[in-house]
């Protein structure tokens, strides 16, 4: 049996996000507290250096005599330049403090010593309001508005508003359809191909891309790209599903957050676009684990037909053979133009 | 049986439930006594459920238990949802549950060795064993300061620190050294991410080590020395302890396990320990001079095991997966060597688009038949990587003549879907032929459940079970193949055969160079071969150009004569290689 897959293409739902430091610090926000994309609402440090200090060595001690000289408890908090140990003899030996930071071990004629490490600070990524927090971690952070998961992100967030480029769902966009109006906007385009688009990209400068697709040898050039980029069908050449694009044009002009996170399907991550609406009548959170039923909307991961979006028309019982001889469970899809086709269920996506 | 015959004993647990949780899919199968033999029942699948949003691996596995009782028409669960163990009359519950996870999770091991050349490199062919990746290596010999070393280890964030260093009774006072390092980094780092420690250096110091890491709070298992002299390895018990914390960490992580681990009293087994003794088990009775070969392709892992006599081969290659590593192939190989398998024109950017698109989505199947060939195609090569890095250090107890070629093996055993779910079963031993290039006379079997992991984990249950099974339609013979090394011109005579069948009937082929012969021989039934082969030609018979008359069986694609040489040879021309690539398709699905 088949699970299929599913991604969001939500108009108006209940967006809840853990945002979480990358290891135990300070969360700076409340519970209920109104936060910006920007906002600052946890700090910690990362990587720090070590130093494993010779106390006795330093001292010119034996061991033993040289624990004497330790001036700091374990855990305490040092400036640079401060002493560890000493001073010691008329030539007043001691041990100082590289940098800021922390005693970890001491004893022996030795001390283990931690520095500070570079400050990372965690923002919010999305308006909305705190609704949840974990105080050594990370905090939850509630909106309501629209919803797109894309399969593939630079790991890079931003936020701005969504323009449209003139290349439609399926058009490559070129360096020429870029221009001084796209300045500080969410970029929407069918399809990348050229390798210098997203230098063109930050010269203008946007803050963001979404594509249907791009050729998979423009990774490395996405990746070390310094906006986020997000593609919503894969790589090669795929037009953005009309879902997804229906739903970007229809929000041209509004602000939006662009988390270009990797997929990570453990933990349930994906790129998203959230774009914050006024909460009119009753959104509810986004439906999970939908079973694929007749009249269900779709979108073809694989070839043929990748990236067409259909309905579900039946679910044949049983294994089904396939153009290739193989067989497997499948569902009949009405693909527009080209009509009715039998697809594995393995290869179709829910849009919900 | 005579009279005075007494019945052959059937041990206690008559029914086993096979569980195998894999990256994509989950698998139930059923194991009982039909006809007095230990059959696969039934075997049903689901999608696995670790993911998000379900996080919780039991519901693929209740799912898939469910299918698996409306197929044998039998009940698992009693009334209040819990597993019926034993079984009782009328086909419910099942004596015994057996769980095995090849699931791909990131299990990130840092590797700690005295000398890179000897300890570490020992560690590292370790870690070929289990799935694990390589996020940190740390040695005396890496011109590095105790500090630097700390930072590297801290950094690294490893889950296992896997520790060698010192043949028996060698250095010590170095080791004690190094696992101070190793002990200051794990004490810095936060209580809820301190690492696994699994040493294997110089048992003097074991106790010591221990001791040393007692004030660190992390869970220290110590193994046989994986290096006890310079010149000797011992990577067996090492092994199957990294494979055990490699389960205990996934078990950690996994969303539901405690309710199975609950029907298996603790027990579970990694994938590739499982198909490791099959592996063992079959290279033990495989013929003198010969040993058996398992291969499996998923979207977590390639496994590769080599049995011969009393030595068990295992390489685990996370790195080479039909899941989210897949665009990994690329730099393992070239794409030249991906497209050669293809009976159509393709392009670097096609096949690099195909591989991250494959990662983005693991669970899809080819639907096309341009699709479906690329899939083999590439699974082709990622065998070929696997077996290239591997094939070096195998410790086969005998020479054998074809240098860069397997050793002889009586049997391969091919597991994976992109085996099991072909259009026809010459599709897998094709597959199974191009990327293994066996030579002399092999026995290509198929898992056809994909199962075969967690039958080889049953061993331990029911081993008489695990035999019985391996010899039932669940792994049916692919074919008896038959390939002379040599090379000659397209064309060429390679040999020249005589079928007998057992009521007399005759057949008789002359084979020709680069051609795969398929003589009519269907599953099961037995036949008497002649072969006279060319002086340019060996079969390991005896030397190039002797023949002999040896007794075969049939299988599901025949009995295949592959004349295309060793090592295969390519057409320089890409269109006379791409029309070569659909004649051996044709030649073998005939």
């Amino acid at each position: 049996m088949d699970l299929p897959n599913q991604t969001h293409v939500s108009l108006l739902v209940v967006i809840r996000r853990p945002r979480s430091l990358p290891s135990r610090g300070t969360i700076t926000v409340r519970v209920n507290q109104k936060v910006s994309p920007a906002d600052v609402i946890g700090r910690t440090t990362l990587a720090p250096a070590h130093y494993l200090f010779d106390i006795a060595h330093g001292l010119g001690l034996p061991p033993e005599k040289a624990d004497r000289y330790l001036r700091r408890e374990v855990d305490e908090r040092v400036s640079g330049g401060d002493i560890l140990a000493g001073p010691v003899g008329w030539m007043r030996r001691v041990v100082r403090a590289p940098e800021e930071g922390r005693v970890v071990l001491q004893g022996d004629g030795r001390l283990l010593y931690e520095g500070l490490g570079e400050s990372f600070e965690l923002r919010a990524g999305l308006p909305g309001t705190v609704v949840g927090m974990d105080p050594d971690i990370g905090a939850t952070v509630e909106t309501v508005g629209a919803l797109v998961e894309g399969v593939w992100g630079n790991d890079r967030q931003e936020f701005g508003v969504i323009r449209m480029t003139s290349s439609g769902s399926g058009g490559l966009l070129a360096s020429s359809d870029l221009n001084m109006d796209m300045r500080g906007a969410i970029v929407v385009a069918g399809r990348l191909e050229d390798p210098n688009i997203f230098r063109s990209l930050v010269a203008v400068p946007v803050r963001g891309v979404i594509c249907g697709s791009m050729p998979a040898a423009l990774i490395p050039a996405a990746v070390s790209c310094a906006i986020p980029v997000i593609v919503t069908e894969g790589f090669g050449r795929i037009p953005m599903n009309s879902a997804i694009f229906e739903l970007l044009s229809s929000n041209t002009g509004r602000e939006a957050s662009l988390n270009a996170q990797s997929m990570d399907s453990w933990k349930g991550l994906r790129p998203e676009v959230i774009i914050p609406l006024p909460a009119v009548g009753s959104a509810d959170v986004p439906a999970e684990a939908l079973q694929l039923v007749v009249g269900r909307r779709v979108r073809v991961l694989r070839d043929p037909y990748k990236g067409r979006e259909g309905s579900v028309v039946s679910l044949p019982e049983g294994l089904q053979p396939l153009p290739n001889g193989i067989r497997v469970q499948c569902a009949d899809v009405e693909l527009g133009e080209t009509g009715l086709v039998r697809l594995p269920v393995a290869n179709l996506d829910i849009l919900e | 049986m005579s009279d005075h015959e007494a019945p052959p004993q059937m041990p206690e647990a008559d029914s086993l439930l096979l569980l195998n949780i894999g990256t994509t899919h989950t698998r139930a199968s059923l194991i009982d006594i039909v006809e007095r033999q230990y059959r696969m029942v039934a075997t049903a699948d689901c999608t696995t459920t670790a993911d998000a949003p379900y996080s919780d691996v039991g519901e693929g596995v209740r799912a898939a238990m469910d299918q698996l009782a409306n197929l044998v028409g039998c009940e698992f669960f009693d009334e209040s949802g819990m597993l019926i163990v034993p079984s009782r009359g009328g086909g419910s519950g099942v004596d015994a549950v057996v769980l095995t996870l090849s699931l791909q999770a990131d299990v990130r091991a840092a590797l700690v060795g005295l000398l890179p050349d000897i300890s570490l490199q020992s560690v590292r062919k370790l870690t070929e064993s289990a799935p694990v990746r390589v996020v940190a290596e740390i040695s005396l010999g890496d011109k590095r300061t105790d500090e630097g070393r700390m930072d590297a280890l801290c950094r690294a964030k490893p889950d296992l620190v896997l520790v060698a260093g010192g043949s028996e009774g060698g250095a010590s006072d170095a080791v004690l050294r190094l696992m101070e390092v190793v002990g200051l980094s794990i004490y810095m780092m936060p209580q809820e991410s301190k690492p696994q420690v699994l040493y294997m250096g110089n048992s003097t110091v074991a106790e010591k080590v221990q001791e040393m890491l007692k004030g660190c709070q992390c869970p220290v298992t110590v193994a046989r020395n994986i290096r006890p002299s310079v010149d000797r390895e011992d990577l067996d018990p090492g092994r199957v302890a990294l494979n055990e914390m490699t389960a205990q960490i996934l078990r950690a992580r996994l969303g539901g396990i405690e309710g199975l681990l609950a029907w298996t009293g603790g027990e579970l087994t990694p994938s590739p320990l499982g198909l490791g003794t099959v592996i063992q088990l079959l290279g033990r009775s495989a013929p003198p001079k010969k040993g058996a070969i398992g291969v499996s392709v998923g979207s977590g892992s390639t496994i590769l095991a080599a049995g011969f006599s009393d030595t068990m081969e295992l390489s685990v290659r996370p790195d080479l997966n039909l899941g989210r590593n897949a665009p990994l192939l690329l730099k393992r190989t070239a794409w030249r060597d991906i497209a050669r398998w293809l009976p159509f024109d393709s392009s670097e950017s096609a096949l690099t688009n195909y591989l991250h698109n494959k990662s983005l989505f693991p669970h899809t199947v080819p639907a096309s038949p341009e699709d479906l060939r690329i899939e083999m195609a590439v699974v082709r090569e990622m065998i070929r990587a696997a077996v290239r890095t591997a094939l070096p250090s195998w410790r086969v107890p005998f020479t054998w003549p074809w240098a860069g070629l397997l050793p002889p093996v009586g049997c391969i055993i091919g597991s994976g879907s992109a085996l099991a779910n072909v259009p026809k079963p010459g599709y897998a031993a094709l597959l199974l032929l191009d990327a293994l290039q066996p030579a002399g006379v092999t026995n290509l079997i198929l898992d056809a459940q994909n199962m075969i992991c967690a039958l080889g984990a049953a061993g331990r249950i029911n081993p008489l079970a695990v035999v019985q099974v391996m010899d039932s339609p669940a792994f049916p013979r692919l074919a008896t193949v038959i390939c002379p090394v040599g090379k000659s011109h397209p064309g060429d005579p390679v040999l020249r055969y005589r079928l007998q069948y057992p009521d007399g009937r005759q057949i008789r082929g002359d084979v020709r160079f680069g051609t795969i012969d398929v003589a009519p021989l269907p599953l099961g039934q037995k036949a008497q071969i002649n072969i006279q082969l060319h002086r340019h030609f060996d079969l390991g018979l005896g030397g190039y150009g002797q023949g002999a008359n040896f007794p075969v069986e049939g299988g599901l694609a025949g009995l295949i004569i592959d004349a295309r040489g060793r090592p295969l040879a390519f057409e320089s021309d890409p269109a006379k290689n791409r029309k070569r690539q659909d004649d051996w398709l044709t030649q073998i699905t005939v």
